[in-house]
Order: C-alpha cells, then sequence, then structure tokens
C-alpha cells in the first residue's frame, strides 16, 4: 500500500474558531493507481492533499485525529526533517495556478534542478542535464534554449507543463495534481490533462488528481472519489460512479457536466445552493439542505458507510434498509460524453 | 516594454525633470523678497546698481534666465554672493566629496542591517524577535534625525567620556563626537544618519518578505522537499527584495536632506553645512547652485536605482516588446 | 466515518422533507461588516489602542493646553534658564519664557499643522487622482506624466526654495508642504479609482449588473477608504517631522510663536547645558510620532483584506 488514510481529520484555527475542513477521510492508494478527489470549492479537497504532503498552512492547521500511512509509515507525527524526505522525492506535488506557482527569478533549469540536487546528490551540471530530459518529456520544444528561460517567458500551458516536470523530477511514488487544468484555456486543458495521463502510463507514478470537474476524471483516473463537506461521500471504480452512482450529490455533479450530447430535457443544471460552512457543519448528512430526497434522519444523524460492492461505497441514508427505494434521475445513457468533454470547468 | 524602452523612458522622464527643477528653481528665486547686499543697512544707491550689473541683476528676467541656462550648459553655477571670490562650483567640489562619504557609509549601514533585521522579524513572524525588530523600525522612522544625533553626542562626548575620566584618567576620545578626520570620526554621523535608513528598509524588508512567503511558489519551493535555508534563501529573500532595491533612490534623498542636520550637529565640513549657511545669509546664486546640484544629483540617482531595476529583475530585463 | 451497523432510528426517520436551499446559504460564520471587522481587529491590537488613547491625550492637551496656559510669549527676564520647578514644570528660555507653556503652544501649532497639510494634500489628491483616474485615457496618461515629474523632483528642495522665496510664517509653511505633499495622494487616490472601475467593468459585463453595486458599495469603495485612511494616518506624523527639520535648520516657525520644532531647535542652541531645553520637545516629537506610526500600522493591518478570513 502507498498510501493509507485512516479517518483524517484536519482543523484550521482561525479568529472565529475551529474550521473543520478534514472531517474524517478514508482511502488507500497503490503503487501506479490514478484515483480522483472530486467535489465543489471549499470541499477539504485541497486541505487533505496538503496533509499529504505536510504543508498545512501553520499554526492554524492541524491534524486533529486519524492517521496516514506513506509505504506504511505513520507520518501523521512526522518532524519537518522528516517531511523533507518525503516531499519532491517521494511525493510530487503540481499546483493549480501555473501563473504564479514558479518563482518568477529563476529560470525554468534551476527550478527543476533543485529537487534533484537536493534529493539524488546530483551536481549543477547533471541535474541540469536531467532537468533537460524532463522538458523534453513534457514535450516542450527548443528545450536547449527553453531551459534557461524565466517564467514569465512561458505561456501558461508551458509552466504547467514545467510544474510537472518539476513534480516528476525525483521519480516520485505518487503525484498529487491539484486542479492541475482549472487555470488553463479548454484547448491547453485537454493537451496538459493527455499529457500527464502518458506519463502516468510511461512511468507507472500514482496520481491524485483534484478537480471540480467528474468530466475530467473519466479520461484519466481509475477511481472516483467524491468528497463533500470534509468527507467522502462516494468512492467507487469509474463504472460504480458513473454508471452507478447512488449518491444525490453524485448525481448532481454527473448532471452539471457539460455534454455535447445533452438533449433539451436534460440540460445542464448545475447544483443549486451552496456547500456548507465547515466553520459549523451540520450534525446529518453535509448535502441535506440541497439534497431532493432530504429525509429526517438525514437532518440529525451523520449517515453511515454503505458497502455497495467491494470496490463501491456511499454515505447516504437512502441506502438504509428502512428507506424508500429511489432510482436514480440521471439518463440511462451515462457518461457517454464525458470524455468528450473534460474541458469544461462547471460544476 | 523592453529593457531599452524602459531605460529610455527614465532618461527622459529625468532629463525633462531636471529641466523643470532648473525653471523653477531659477523662477523662484527671483520672487525672492531679501537681498544679499541691502540687509538691513542703507546702501548709496549707485553702489547697488553696480553691485547689481555685476551679478546681472539689472537685466530683465528672461534674458538673465537664458544666459543662466547657458552658464549651466558650460557647468558654470556662477559666483557665490556672500563668500568673496567663490565659485559655487569650487564649493560644490570642494565639500561634497565629504557628503558622499559620510552619505554611503549611512547607506551602507542602514541597508544591510535593515535588511538582515526584515528577514529576521518575517521569519519569526508575530514572535519576540518581530516584535523587537519592528519596535527598532518604528523607533528608527519615529525619531528625527537631530534628536538621534544629539542624543549619541551626548551619550559619548558626555556620558562616556565622563566615565573614562573618571576610570582611566584621561580625556582620550574613543569615538569623537565632532569633525571628520578618520575612521573613528565617522562611527557616530554615520550611525545617526544611517538609522532611519535601516527603521524603512527593515520595515519595507518585513513586509516584503511576508508578501513573498504567501505567494505560490513558496508552496511550490516547500514541495520539492527544500530545506527551510534553501526555500529562504533562494525562493523567499531573492524576490523579497527586488521591492527593496526600489526605495534606494528616495532613501538616498533622505540621507541627502539628513546630512543638513547630521553635519551640523558634528561640525562636519559638508554641503549639507554650506546649503544651510546660504539659505540662511540669502545667497541667491549658492542656493540656486546647490538646489540645482541636490536635484540634479538625487534624480540622477533615481535613475541609476531604476535602471539597475531593471536588470535585475528578470521580468523587465527580457520583456519582449510591448507588455 | 460510521459503518453501518444496527442504528436504533425513529420510526419516523424516513420521512421526506424538502430540501432547504437558503439555509445551505445561510452564512454560520459570524458576518461583519468591513469597518465593523476592521474596530474589532484594531481593538485585539493593544499597541494601537494605546497609541489611540495617547493621541487623543495628546490632542486635548493641543486644544485646551494653550487655554490653560496662554503665556507662552510672556517674557521674564529675572528668570532665565530656569530649570524645572514648581512654578515652571518644564523650566524656562533664555528669555525667562515658560517652556511648559510654550510646549502646550508648540504642541498646538505642530499639530495644526500636520493635520491641515494633510487634509489638504488628501484634498488636492482625491480631485487630481480621482479626475485621471475616473477620465481615463490620454488626460488620465498626461495627469500622470506630470504627477512623475513632480515626485522626481526632491520634496526638501522644493520646500526649502518655496520657504526662502516667501514671506516665513504657518501660512507658508502649510502652502509649501502641501505643494509637495499631494502627489504621492494622487497616485494612491489614482489606483483606487482605477480598481474599482475595472471591478465595475468586469462584474457588470459577467454578472449582468446583479450585485455589482453591492459589491462595490460594501467592499471595494470601503477597502479604498481604508487604505487612504491609513495614507492620511501616516502623512500627518511626516508633516511634523518635516516641521521640526525645517525648523531646524532655521527655516520652519518662526519665535515668539512656539512648535515642537522649534523648541528643540532653541534647546539644541543651548546644547549640552540646560539640557531639558532640548529634551522635552525633543521627546515630546517622539512619542507624537511613535504613536501615529505605531497607531497607523495597527490601522493598516486592521484594514488589509488580505487578512480577513
Ligand atoms: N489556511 C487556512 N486557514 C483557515 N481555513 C482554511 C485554510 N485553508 C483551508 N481552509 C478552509 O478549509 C476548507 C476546505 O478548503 P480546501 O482548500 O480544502 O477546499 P477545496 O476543496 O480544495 O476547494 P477549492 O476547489 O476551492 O480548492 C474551506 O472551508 C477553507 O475555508
Ligand atoms: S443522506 Fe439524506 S440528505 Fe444526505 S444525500 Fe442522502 S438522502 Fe440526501
Ligand atoms: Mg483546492
Amino acid at each position: 500500500m502507498l498510501l493509507e488514510l485512516k479517518d483524517l481529520k484536519v482543523s484550521f484555527d482561525t479568529y472565529a474558531g475551529e474550521v473543520q475542513a478534514v472531517r474524517g477521510v478514508s482511502f488507500s492508494l497503490d503503487k501506479g493507481e490514478v484515483v480522483a478527489l472530486v467535489g465543489e470549492s471549499g470541499c477539504g479537497k485541497s486541505v487533505t492533499a496538503q496533509s499529504v504532503m505536510g504543508l498545512l498552512a501553520k499554526p492554524a492547521g492541524r491534524i486533529k485525529s486519524g492517521s496516514i500511512k506513506i509505504e506504511g509509515v505513520e507520518a501523521s507525527g512526522f518532524s519537518e526533517k522528516q517531511w523533507e524526505g518525503i516531499r519532491g522525492k517521494k511525493i510530487g506535488m503540481i499546483f493549480q495556478d501555473p501563473m504564479t506557482s514558479l518563482n518568477p527569478t529563476m529560470t525554468i533549469g534551476a527550478q527543476i534542478s533543485e529537487g534533484l540536487i537536493r534529493h539524488q546528490g546530483m551536481n549543477k551540471k547533471q541535474a541540469l542535464e536531467r532537468a533537460e530530459e524532463m522538458l523534453k518529456l513534457v514535450e516542450i520544444p527548443n528545450v536547449q534554449e527553453r531551459i534557461h528561460q524565466y517564467p514569465h517567458e512561458f505561456s501558461g500551458g508551458m509552466r504547467q507543463r514545467a510544474m510537472i516536470a518539476i513534480a516528476l523530477a525525483c521519480n516520485p511514488e505518487l503525484v498529487i495534481a491539484d486542479e492541475p487544468t482549472t487555470a488553463l484555456d479548454v484547448t491547453i486543458q485537454a493537451q496538459v490533462l493527455d499529457l500527464l495521463k502518458n506519463l502516468q502510463q510511461k512511468l507507472e507514478t500514482a496520481v491524485i488528481i483534484i478537480t471540480h470537474d467528474l468530466g475530467v476524471v473519466a479520461s484519466i483516473a481509475q477511481r472516483v472519489m467524491v468528497m463533500y463537506g470534509g468527507i467522502i461521500v462516494e468512492a467507487g471504480n469509474l463504472k460504480d460512479i458513473y454508471y452507478e452512482g447512488k449518491h444525490p450529490y453524485t448525481w448532481g455533479l454527473m448532471k452539471s457536466i457539460p455534454r455535447l450530447d445533452r438533449t433539451k430535457a436534460d440540460e445542464l443544471s448545475p447544483i443549486e445552493g451552496t456547500p456548507p460552512d465547515l466553520f459549523a457543519p451540520p450534525a446529518g448528512c453535509p448535502f441535506a439542505d440541497r439534497c431532493d430526497w432530504c429525509m429526517k434522519v438525514c437532518k440529525t444523524d451523520m449517515p453511515p458507510l454503505h458497502k455497495v460492492s467491494e470496490t463501491h461505497s456511499v454515505a447516504c441514508w437512502l441506502l438504509h434498509d428502512g428507506a424508500p427505494k429511489v432510482e436514480s434521475p440521471l439518463v440511462p445513457h451515462g457518461a457517454t460524453g464525458a470524455r468528450k468533454s473534460k474541458g469544461a470547468r462547471h460544476v | 516594454m523592453s529593457l531599452f524602452s524602459y531605460i529610455m523612458r527614465r532618461v527622459l522622464i529625468s532629463l525633462l525633470t531636471v529641466f523643470v527643477v532648473v525653471s523653477i528653481t531659477f523662477f523662484l528665486m527671483n520672487l525672492m523678497p531679501g537681498d544679499p547686499f541691502i540687509g538691513n543697512k542703507a546702501v548709496p544707491k549707485a553702489i547697488k546698481d553696480n553691485l547689481y550689473a555685476k551679478y546681472g541683476l539689472d537685466k530683465p528676467l528672461f534674458e538673465r534666465y537664458l544666459m543662466y541656462l547657458g552658464n549651466l550648459a558650460k557647468g558654470d553655477l556662477g559666483m557665490s554672493m556672500t563668500y568673496k571670490n567663490q565659485k559655487v562650483i569650487n564649493v560644490i567640489k570642494q565639500a561634497f566629496p565629504v557628503s558622499a562619504d559620510l552619505g554611503i557609509r549611512s547607506l551602507i549601514f542602514g541597508v544591510i542591517g535593515g535588511l538582515l533585521l526584515g528577514v529576521i522579524a518575517a521569519l519569526h513572524h508575530n514572535g519576540p524577535w518581530d516584535t523587537t525588530a519592528t519596535l527598532l523600525a518604528i523607533i528608527g522612522v519615529s525619531i528625527p534625525g537631530f534628536l538621534i544625533g544629539t542624543l549619541v553626542q551626548y551619550i559619548f562626548g558626555f556620558l562616556f567620556s565622563n566615565v573614562i575620566k573618571d576610570v582611566f584618567n584621561t580625556t582620550y576620545q574613543l569615538i569623537p563626537i565632532a569633525r571628520w578626520e578618520g575612521f573613528r570620526y565617522t562611527l557616530l554621523p554615520s550611525f545617526a544618519l544611517g538609522f532611519s535608513s535601516l527603521a524603512l528598509t527593515s520595515r519595507m524588508m518585513r513586509t516584503s518578505m511576508l508578501d513573498v512567503l504567501h505567494q505560490d511558489y513558496i508552496k511550490t519551493a516547500k514541495s520539492k522537499g527544500l530545506t527551510p535555508l534553501q526555500v529562504t534563501w533562494r525562493h523567499t529573500i531573492r524576490n523579497a527584495i527586488l521591492p527593496v532595491i526600489t526605495v534606494l533612490g528616495p532613501m538616498t534623498a533622505a540621507i541627502m536632506t539628513g546630512t543638513f542636520v547630521i553635519e551640523k550637529i558634528f561640525a562636519i565640513p559638508g554641503l549639507g553645512k554650506f546649503f544651510v549657511q546660504s539659505v540662511q545669509m540669502y545667497d541667491y546664486t549658492m542656493i540656486l547652485g546647490l538646489t540645482l546640484f541636490f536635484s540634479t544629483f538625487l534624480i540622477f540617482m533615481n535613475l541609476v536605482v531604476d535602471i539597475a531595476y531593471g536588470f535585475i529583475d528578470p521580468r523587465i530585463r527580457l520583456a519582449k516588446g510591448k507588455a | 466515518m460510521i459503518m453501518e451497523a444496527n442504528l436504533k432510528l425513529a420510526a419516523d426517520a424516513f420521512e421526506r422533507v424538502p430540501k432547504d436551499i437558503a439555509q445551505s446559504q445561510a452564512l454560520v460564520r459570524p458576518s461583519l461588516t468591513y469597518w465593523k471587522d476592521a474596530w474589532r481587529r484594531l481593538k485585539k491590537n493593544k499597541v494601537a489602542m494605546v497609541c489611540l488613547v495617547f493621541i487623543g491625550l495628546i490632542a486635548v492637551i493641543a486644544i485646551a493646553g494653550p487655554i490653560a496656559f496662554p503665556n507662552y510669549r510672556a517674557n521674564n527676564l529675572e528668570k532665565t534658564f530656569a530649570e524645572p520647578d514648581s512654578v515652571n514644570w518644564f523650566g524656562t528660555d533664555d528669555l525667562g519664557r515658560d517652556q511648559f507653556a510654550r510646549v502646550l503652544r508648540g504642541g498646538r501649532v505642530s499639530l495644526f499643522i500636520g493635520v491641515t497639510v494633510s487634509l489638504i494634500s488628501l484634498t488636492i489628491g482625491i480631485i487630481y487622482g480621482g479626475l485621471s483616474g475616473y477620465l481615463g485615457g490620454w488626460v488620465d496618461d498626461l495627469m500622470m506624466r506630470i504627477v512623475d515629474i513632480l515626485i522626481t523632483i526632491p520634496d526638501m528642495v522644493i520646500l526649502i526654495l518655496l520657504l526662502v522665496v516667501l514671506d516665513p510664517g504657518i501660512g507658508t509653511l502649510i502652502l509649501a508642504m502641501s505643494v509637495t505633499g499631494w502627489t504621492g495622494m494622487a497616485r494612491l487616490v489614482r489606483g483606487q479609482v482605477l480598481q474599482i472601475k475595472e471591478a465595475d467593468f468586469v462584474l457588470v459585463s459577467k454578472v449582468l449588473g446583479a450585485g455589482t453595486f453591492r459589491i462595490i458599495t460594501r467592499h471595494l469603495v470601503p477597502n479604498a477608504i481604508g487604505i487612504i485612511i491609513v495614507r492620511l494616518m501616516m502623512s500627518i506624523p511626516g508633516v511634523i517631522f518635516s516641521e521640526a527639520f525645517l525648523s531646524y535648520i532655521g527655516l520652519g516657525v518662526r519665535v515668539p510663536e512656539a512648535s515642537w520644532g522649534n523648541l528643540a531647535e532653541a534647546g539644541a542652541q543651548q546644547f549640552p547645558n540646560h539640557l531639558y531645553m532640548f529634551f522635552i520637545p525633543a521627546a515630546f516629537i517622539m512619542f507624537t510620532m511613535l504613536a501615529f506610526n505605531l497607531f497607523g500600522d495597527g490601522l493598516r493591518d486592521a484594514l488589509d483584506p488580505k487578512m480577513r478570513k
């Protein structure tokens, strides 16, 4: 097992009080696996990722309870020194905005080299050679020249490629991509996503891809975790989620994927309302206020995790034996259009 | 904007500014009520006319303006009206090196000290170091130059030397409090003059550091597993220092005006002392000449700083075509 | 996460209830208006609050002090250079004038100059910068090039020239300092106006006008006003500082009128004798500067929208 999270709870201490950004997240990840973490803004996706990197904003952010195991080693109590050995070496990270996540006063080559010098004991020259290879790998043209350029001389898409090169430079076991395409143009989004997918297959790196958009996921992930209000509300493989989704929030996300084959009848419809403020999360199901199937119990009790199959689990009261049976409102042609629409950004 | 057009633009603005300053200075001086020859005494008209003719004060204003511009182009700033047979340019040649020496020492002390303090404060944000540095910086900004000058003079010249007199029975001054005759003499004035620059630099650097620390690329740097020292040095300080470079211009101005006071307190024969004297004696040509010199010098320093900034920041240095 | 178990549930547990979008959008976090939020943070900053109280005290002294102790010009040649005692709390000067009355009067003059110059600079800055930012285009370009040039001229040079040329006096001092003080403010105001204009443009085109006005009036305008207030607060000590400097080189307020600057200058002339004559007014300048600067800092932190959340 490469990564294993058990009932992870993360909070931030702010002036108003405790913000419970992550409220009990469990999942695990094998070598070479690609999983997607999907959900609206403010659901705790980035915070989950930051916890895995040991990068929670200090001193406000803290792991309240639960465990993070990296290659079987408990990491939640790691010292800063120990995290340095994980970051960049075992786990690489790609951030959302390529415009701001590269150092403006350092050449691209130097920024890729840094990690190599740090983790692989290379000297500057060796590291630069490797950086060149990495840039070729992420399909940047004119590498000889580009490597000595500064970020502002790169386009957005190229910068994100450079970010990918940085994340992959030390051959990490896992790459966390936090909304790697959200800030890019639609056409560029597709290119960057394809590149990420190809590289993943070539290098057999495990990937956690974080996104707002279920459409993005279909092309790359094997498993999907839908996150809402600080918890994972539904998890399963692609088929489980796309064709047999059971959670009303997942249905909502599916409906809001912009699709080319949409008919008038099932037009794109974003979910009404906003996610709960994790400053004072509701006692019951976090989705209750926005859910068309909400029941009394949803308001008061957190829904238990229901295992639909070996791979598929859902946290929703509808799956309780006592609950009325409801059918998925999704039109049967399901996710056929998902791949085509990977460029969209709506939720 | 390319680097070339960036520089050209700065040079043009600077030249234009110098011209504006020259003109303003000239016309303002001609409105002056005081008169260098009259003072309180009644001077016979013939003598007065004579003097006016000698200094060209009888000609029409515009003609004098053109004359003045012509002379300026030749580097001639005229004669002092109160010091017999002293050319203004010679006064500058003789006194400016002293001021420049003092200024450079203060600047080095202020900038290096300030950068250090600012970095330490930002890295210990909200900790005791931060409080100390912030307090020191605030005191530095709040304490007038004449107060700090007089204060150090009092401490070293009276309290400290009294102790030395009592203990070692000598009047030897290890750190002298006046005149300008060697390294020991430069210590107190440089400290007094540089203190506010230190305060300003440390404030700027602290703010800039805190700003950079919140940038995404710092997260990237951390995600590479770099050590805190590497993150701080290669990513934080290198970026945070850039905006601080731009205050070097205004800071030079502050140091220069500071010399007016500090040179007076420490009896240093620099240009600031001459300036204050000439103001008090209504020495037209001297004020005019020194003002022009100071302005041009500062405008030039600003230009140098701006251009240096353009070369240091790759975003400006390597910019191609229009932004 | 709770695993499915034999939970005991009420009989009507699975009754349907309608969804409640309004509830989902309700803000749970205590939501404060811009100013209340800023005030809350300012109150928490003890240093800033102490400074605020100190500034209030100094203001009271400047207003009421000279009324209670009006004899700041009265000579008493019988009692010159007297150390502080029970009659003359701050001692007397070379002409036997009561230093206490003079320091009070000096506070009034120094603060008056500081506040007036700052307000005048602010007014000119708002008109000029506002106009420039509002009109935009080549007018804005031209107006800003002019400011570029004016800012490049060293302040002190203009100040000294004007003071040498014009009749000395408080009015001249205020005029000269306002002439040099407004350019920075104009730039600041223009920047804020441009930001609001831009946001207006973006919002109108994206949000179909709905809520635009609200966002601008509730967030952007208070934010801009906050930034300008901080600048104003920081400008007052700057002016007091300059006045002291000018007095020190003999271009400031002239005796028998008093200002903290010329009192310190008079003290410096006696230095190192009669130390009280120098250090008392100098201390007043320093502590007032400190209070304004520290309070300004606290105010800026309190108003900084980046720190909200
Ligand atoms: N440094 C912090 N201090 C306080 N609260 C924080 C901090 N970082 C995140 N939070 C809070 O944690 C919650 C989850 O944030 P997170 O960034 O994980 O959301 P997300 O799912 O990544 O959303 P997005 O799609 O917008 O990136 C939010 O309510 C946010 O306000
Ligand atoms: S638990 Fe209830 S409220 Fe939550 S998603 Fe399921 S049905 Fe809707
Ligand atoms: Mg996020």
